[in-house]
């Protein structure tokens, strides 16, 4: 069989969205619709990825991909910067996901020394992130159905239990509202990011990759439905929207006659803690290689624990992993979310600006 | 001897036109190496004689065929005076069999270590290299360690010409080729690949005999030290070679585009590459109903999950979630625990060292007193620490069954990696619960989707490739009715897929 390093396939990719962006995505789409009308805010959440999604797919495949299409239209320096950038942003990102799984193992799987929770955590996502891009999509690849098959059954039972009268939207809607709930939740989309760096990596035809894109993102969205239709149908819309932990605390009132387990959130947070894995170590892993790419004296051991560590420090900033959720909200709203569209949008007009148009091209050719 | 033989080992001396010098070479070569004959005697020419020499080695050789088809007619046999004495024995009525010239001094050498004669003729500067091996070698017997309910019952044994005939008896296609070589500097170890010449993707058998040729080493005595040499992923329990001694597995998977590798004295046959699932096929799947075939591989894999996972599960859920568990089940843990003093890991550990121990033993001992002492290591020592308050009832059952599901696995080598990664699991079970238990099975997953074997990921068909996707999936957990798999898996060259037309 032919090598097909550093390759991916649209069904990988297609995987990939769908774990990266729904796992976490799910545990905090209750607490963070905010609003009465959480359902149609999750719908227009989901319309607007399918936007958000679409644009930075197309801006990952323009001009041999955004590594390209950046560094083509940057000085050395300036396109350095850039890279750095989203080194940070995706290692902020790395230690609020942190930071929830603290929280969420020491809740319900293993109380004890955050240090005891994190550091096999930070290990084993670290080992993750060393893998190629192939490697990393075979690996999430291999884990869907362990995954979402589990999750899905189980909250589709869930849904039995559900209070669905309790999501009907209220008739008098705040358009102001519902935006600023969709925009919040917007925030659960930003793994999307990764589309940047993935597109110019995969085989197939385009209208297939972008089948398959959307169709992710779409599922990811779908996903994170349900998840909110059971969690605030079993908990309410207000305990769902005091507590970080809804889904478990949902979860810990679902039982199966005859299921041979009691407690039916500890089997969920398991398969959880899966997905948590596959979002960090991906964070891990595109910082990793951005870093590689901005210092190239870096290998992949180096690069892997240098973000490892910049995680680590930035999780250790906040102490409390609910102020960690507090503080990470308002500046993916504010900061995260504008730059994930406006930086790449900015580059990619830079590129289109730099690029030399084929007249002017051919005129250069003939002066010479 | 220094001006014999190079730093590498090699014989650099040429052969000589005088029969002297070449004994002289031929004696100081052979000193002391009281299992090489050496033979002088004389061939009639006309009215003269010309002195000859022959060496052979004794106990690889045979005896017999030389004394009748060499000796008797040379002695008999009169060369005239115009007739050239060496060309004499390839195109007169010499009644000799496979015959072959040799101009290099080392070649010939080697040669006689390899069981053949070698005839040296006075005024000639080369000799003639007389096929008269006879190793001494096992009959074909019956696979003790693949054994299967329904199918052949022939084995590869320790003879590469036994092994290469076994597999071109399955293979009746000139395109299967058999090129042979040689590895280990001083064990000149005969090796052979064996492979579809129109199936083989391209480059895999070049980048074989790279790999090969890349290493010096004195010498080699099974085909597991060249697996060793070809891994390069030295850190990985899991094999990406695989290893058969059944013919008619090692043919099939010619068959697929993968490369056979027999070494000679090795009763084991190297496939490649290997992914997770081909170490799940047992050859007996494709000789009964599909439908049994499937479970039996579906079986497999639960096993196979069992065997690594379900101690250190145990453990997870008796220390650390004991609340998962109905009260009813509870309840019965607890009493089976209410007189054991060890805490779970210590139990489960104790009775894991037994069956290894046990097992270990079995390998060791003859053969009857091998299976006895399984019997007896399990039924009585097991028994005897239940009584002592030493493990609990359920610990013996657990792990009694996670050893029964690693022998479940076809593959020895495979089997090993999960009886070895079962301890880790153990570990991070004892230390961090469920929680270390799931971490523990994602380093696994990550460990095995980051393998390759020979440009294949690993863990095809359960991750996608750019060809031969579903059709991969038509042999992995389920196995398909045959008629229905008419592709070849991924490891073929991409066009040359398709094993399978209806006329």
């Amino acid at each position: 069989m032919e090598e097909t390093q550093y390759r991916i396939s649209p069904r990988q990719l297609q995987r990939m969205i769908i774990l990266e962006t729904g796992t976490i995505g799910c545990l905090m789409a209750a607490a963070w619709s905010g609003v009465q009308n959480g359902i149609l805010v999750v719908m227009l959440s989901i319309i607007g990825s399918l936007f958000y999604g679409g644009l930075l797919m197309a801006i990952g495949r323009a001009g041999g991909g955004f590594f390209a299409i950046t560094e083509r239209s940057l000085p050395g320096l300036l396109w350095r910067l850039v890279w750095l950038i989203y080194v940070v942003r995706f290692a902020i990102r790395g230690a609020w996901i942190l930071s929830y799984l603290e929280l969420l193992i020491q809740e319900t799987l293993l109380e004890g020394s955050r240090w005891m929770i994190i550091l096999p955590l930070l290990i084993v996502c670290g080992y993750a992130s060393l893998r190629r891009l192939e490697g990393r999509a075979r690996f999430v690849e291999l884990l869907f159905w362990w995954v979402v098959i589990p999750l899905v059954v189980l909250f589709l039972i869930g849904l039995w239990k559900a209070d669905l009268k309790s999501l009907m939207p209220e008739p008098q809607v705040s358009l102001s509202e519902l935006l600023v709930g969709e925009y919040r939740l917007m925030a659960l989309f930003l793994p999307l990011e990764f589309l940047l760096f993935r597109m110019s990596a995969l085989e197939g035809r385009g209208l297939k990759i972008w089948y398959s894109g959307m169709k992710g993102i779409l599922l990811s969205g779908l996903w994170l439905l349900l998840v909110y239709v059971v969690t605030v149908g079993i908990i309410g819309i207000n305990w769902s929207r005091e507590t970080l932990l809804g889904v478990t605390d949902a979860m810990e009132l679902i039982s199966i006659k005859g299921g041979g387990l009691e407690r039916l959130d500890i089997l969920m947070i398991l398969f959880w803690l899966i997905g948590g894995v596959i979002t960090l170590s991906a964070y891990l892993f595109q910082g990793q290689q951005l870093l590689r790419r901005t210092c190239s004296v870096f290998g992949s051991g180096v690069a892997a624990g240098c973000m490892l560590l910049l995680v680590l420090i930035i999780y250790l900033c906040i102490a409390d992993s609910e102020a960690w959720s507090d503080w990470y909200l308002e500046y993916a709203c504010r900061i995260d979310l504008p730059v994930s569209v406006g930086l790449p949008v900015l580059l990619w007009c830079l590129y289109r600006l730099r690029k030399p148009r084929p007249k002017q091209h051919a005129a250069e050719a003939g002066s010479e | 001897m220094k001006e014999i033989y190079n730093d590498k080992n090699e014989i650099t001396i040429p052969f000589h036109k005088s029969l002297k010098e070449n004994i002289r070479s031929i004696e100081t070569i052979f000193q002391d190496c009281d299992d090489v004959v050496k033979k002088e005697f004389q061939l009639n020419r006309a009215e003269q004689t010309i002195p000859a020499y022959m060496v052979y080695l004794d106990g690889l050789t045979n005896n017999d065929m030389l004394q009748d088809n060499v000796i008797t007619p040379l002695q008999r046999y009169r060369f005239t005076e115009k007739e050239d004495v060496f060309q004499a024995f390839f195109h007169s009525e010499i009644d000799m069999v496979d015959l072959k010239e040799e101009t290099s001094f080392s070649n010939a050498v080697n040669s006689v270590m390899k069981g053949d004669t070698i005839l040296l003729i006075d005024g000639y500067d080369k000799a003639i290299v007389i096929a008269s091996k006879k190793l001494p070698v096992r009959s074909i017997q019956e696979s003790e360690t693949e054994a299967v309910m329904r199918g052949p019952r022939d084995s590869f044994n320790e003879s590469l010409r036994v092994c290469t005939a076994l597999i071109r008896r399955r293979i009746k296609d000139p395109k299967c080729k058999i090129v042979q070589d040689t590895f280990g500097e001083r064990s000149k170890t005969d090796y052979a690949l064996v492979y579809m010449e129109d199936l083989v993707p391209e480059g895999l058998v070049d980048r074989v005999k790279d790999q090969l040729a890349a290493y010096e080493t004195d010498a080699i005595y099974d085909s597991g030290m060249l697996e060793h040499f070809m891994n390069k992923k030295w850190y990985s329990p899991f094999p990406i070679i695989q290893s058969t001694e059944r013919p008619d597995k090692a043919a099939s998977s010619v068959l697929e585009g993968r490369v056979a590798i027999i070494v000679d004295n090795s009763p084991e046959v190297l496939l490649l590459p290997a992914t997770f699932n081909t170490f799940f096929q047992a050859s007996d799947d494709y000789y009964t109903q599909w439908s049994v075939a499937t479970f039996a591989r579906i079986l497999r894999y639960i096993a196979s999950i069992l065997a690594i996972g379900l101690p250190g599960f145990y453990i997870a859920i008796t220390s650390f979630h004991l609340e998962m568990l109905p009260t009813e089940m509870l309840l019965a843990i607890a009493e089976a625990r209410s007189n054991i003093t060890f805490p779970v890991v210590l139990e489960v550990l104790l009775m894991e060292l037994e069956f290894e121990l046990l097992r270990e033993a079995g390998i060791r001992l003859p053969g009857p007193m091998g299976n006895t002492i399984g019997i007896v290591g399990g039924l009585i020592v097991g028994q005897a620490a239940v009584e002592a308050g030493l493990v609990s009832t359920i610990v013996v059952i657990i792990v009694a069954l996670a050893a029964l599901a690693s022998f479940t696995i076809p593959n020895e080598s495979f089997a090993s990696a999960y009886r070895l990664l079962k301890f880790f699991l153990i570990a991070v079970s004892a230390i961090w619960g469920l929680y270390g238990f799931v971490l523990g099975m994602l380093v696994l997953a990550i460990h095995l989707s980051g393998l390759t074997s020979y440009g294949v990921p690993y863990m095809v068909p359960a991750v996608s490739t750019a060809e031969g996707r579903y059709e991969s999936k038509k042999d992995f957990i389920m196995r398909l009715p045959i008629y229905l798999m008419k592709k070849r898996p991924v490891f073929t060259k991409a066009g040359q897929r398709t094993r399978m037309r209806r006329q």
